[in-house]
């Protein structure tokens, strides 16, 4: 037997002892949710197509499709500010997640944050018994939720998770933060391209240190600097979180992220922290 | 795995198995862990037909070696910034010879890793392999051969350390 198998196996044996994988459950109602979004989708398609085959019909039989008024070209509204900050629900202490109040309504929302749970107890550390809906909010057509575990003592890192829902509770979750991540006073993560109101959006979400009083985002091409206020999580968690959405000048096509850089400022207006986004990816 | 089984078992039987191939064949135990949950998601999906095919693991992990395949192409091309500012790749506890290992099969085009890792961990025959990956076995030996090479030569051992007996 080859000295290379067994190495492959020692490493493959370490993956499977550490490796954190959802139960078969989760992985269900994550299929099945993909495959009612797949068939809304086909659902409107079908729509479409009838409804242009019934238009095409109705005019080579003669008869003349009902013409709507001429639209007005009202030019479009113009807001001051490119960017908005999220309508924030914070949950200061909710316990274990079993749908505080004011969690994310109905089955949709018990289905959200149960996903981020599940994403949540991926990451090693940290209570296992007890996930932290922290804060969450809708903008722009979408549900974001933040969730977290206490850590434990000597844990020099924070387990936590986002997510990103549509309206009909399908989207993508992330755990950040984990042994791999020592804590620092500030991260950001985003997600761009979302698209609400004829408009590309993007999510800048983070971690901050206590003592941060405000946030500030800077962004290339124009965008308007955001200022956000963090989210006060509480004694048990040693940051404090913030969310923001911009909205974006365009679709990004590429990997770049429109956030430049992350500062952090105290109540006196000093800078306390500050990452930069160097490159690709939607991390700093 | 029976015909009848259900998507349970199955998870359950396979799971394991595969988050260790995928680990070696994307170095990072964290990627590994997403791409094993979307393979069997669709898996999940499709299951009403899967569950009567012979080996439906084949399946799972064909669509989880296609889909490390395009994050690796992607990858390669942020390749440069996630050096700069990437987090490290998620590793678990290994020995330090184990280490270097896995660190040298990440330098390998990802053709070579599925080739070696299909080969030597998941005991396939070449033929199945060439199913797997969708090339003629011809092309599995030649890659086998080269990332057995390429291993040697970066870990600075013979080559023969890493024939198959």
């Amino acid at each position: 037997m080859s000295e290379l198998r067994e190495r492959l196996q020692e490493a493959a044996d370490a993956a499977i002892r550490e490796g954190r994988t959802p139960t078969a459950a989760v992985l269900v109602t994550r299929g099945r949710r993909r495959r009612l979004r797949l068939a809304g989708g086909t659902a409107a398609l079908l729509v479409l197509v009838l409804l242009a085959v019934t238009v095409g019909t109705d005019r080579l039989s003669g008869q003349p499709a009902p013409l709507a008024p001429p639209a007005t070209t009202r030019p479009p509204e113009i807001t001051a500010s490119t960017s908005t900050g999220p309508d924030v629900s914070i949950v200061p202490d909710p316990g274990e997640v079993q749908l505080p109040v004011g969690s994310p309504p109905g089955k949709v929302g018990q289905g959200m944050v149960r996903d981020v749970a599940t994403e949540l107890a991926r990451c090693k550390g940290g209570d296992p018994d007890e996930k932290v809906l922290v804060a969450w909010g809708k903008a722009h057509g979408q549900t974001w939720l933040i969730e977290a575990k206490p850590p434990r003592l000597g844990e020099n890192w924070l387990c936590w998770a986002t997510g990103l829902f549509d309206k009909g509770g399908a989207g993508s979750m992330g755990k950040e933060g984990g042994p791999d991540f020592p804590l620092t006073p500030l991260r950001a993560f985003g997600a761009q391209n979302i698209r609400s109101g004829g408009q590309y959006w993007g999510q800048v979400i983070g971690a901050v240190t206590k003592h941060a009083a405000r946030v500030q985002v800077l962004f290339r091409k124009g965008i308007a600097p955001l200022e956000l206020e963090p989210i006060q999580a509480g004694d048990r968690f040693p940051v404090n979180f913030y969310v923001g959405f911009y909205r974006q000048p365009a679709e990004e096509k590429n990997l770049e992220w429109w956030v430049t850089k992350v500062v952090a400022y105290d109540q006196a207006g000093r800078k306390v922290a500050e990452c930069q986004a160097a490159g690709p990816g939607s991390n700093c | 795995m029976a015909a009848s089984a259900s998507f349970e078992e199955f998870y359950a039987a396979t799971v394991d198995r595969l988050l260790g191939h995928l680990f070696l064949v994307t170095g990072d135990l964290h990627l590994a862990e997403e791409i094993i949950q979307e393979a069997f998601t669709r898996a999940s999906m499709r299951w009403s037909h899967l569950r009567d095919y012979d080996r439906p693991e084949a399946w799972v992990r064909r669509v989880a070696m296609n889909l490390a395949a395009d994050r690796a192409r992607s990858l390669r091309r942020q390749t440069r910034a996630l050096l700069k500012l990437g987090p490290p790749p998620a590793m678990p506890d290994v020995s330090v010879e184990t280490l270097a290992l896995v660190q040298a099969l990440r330098t390998l085009p990802v053709r070579q890793r599925q080739a070696i890792v299909l080969y030597y961990l998941a005991d396939l025959p070449i033929a199945e392999i060439a199913q797997a990956l969708a090339v003629p076995s011809g092309t599995v030996k030649s890659l086998l051969a080269r990332g057995r090479r390429a291993l040697a030569a970066k870990l600075g051992e013979p080559e023969e350390v890493f024939d198959r007996a």
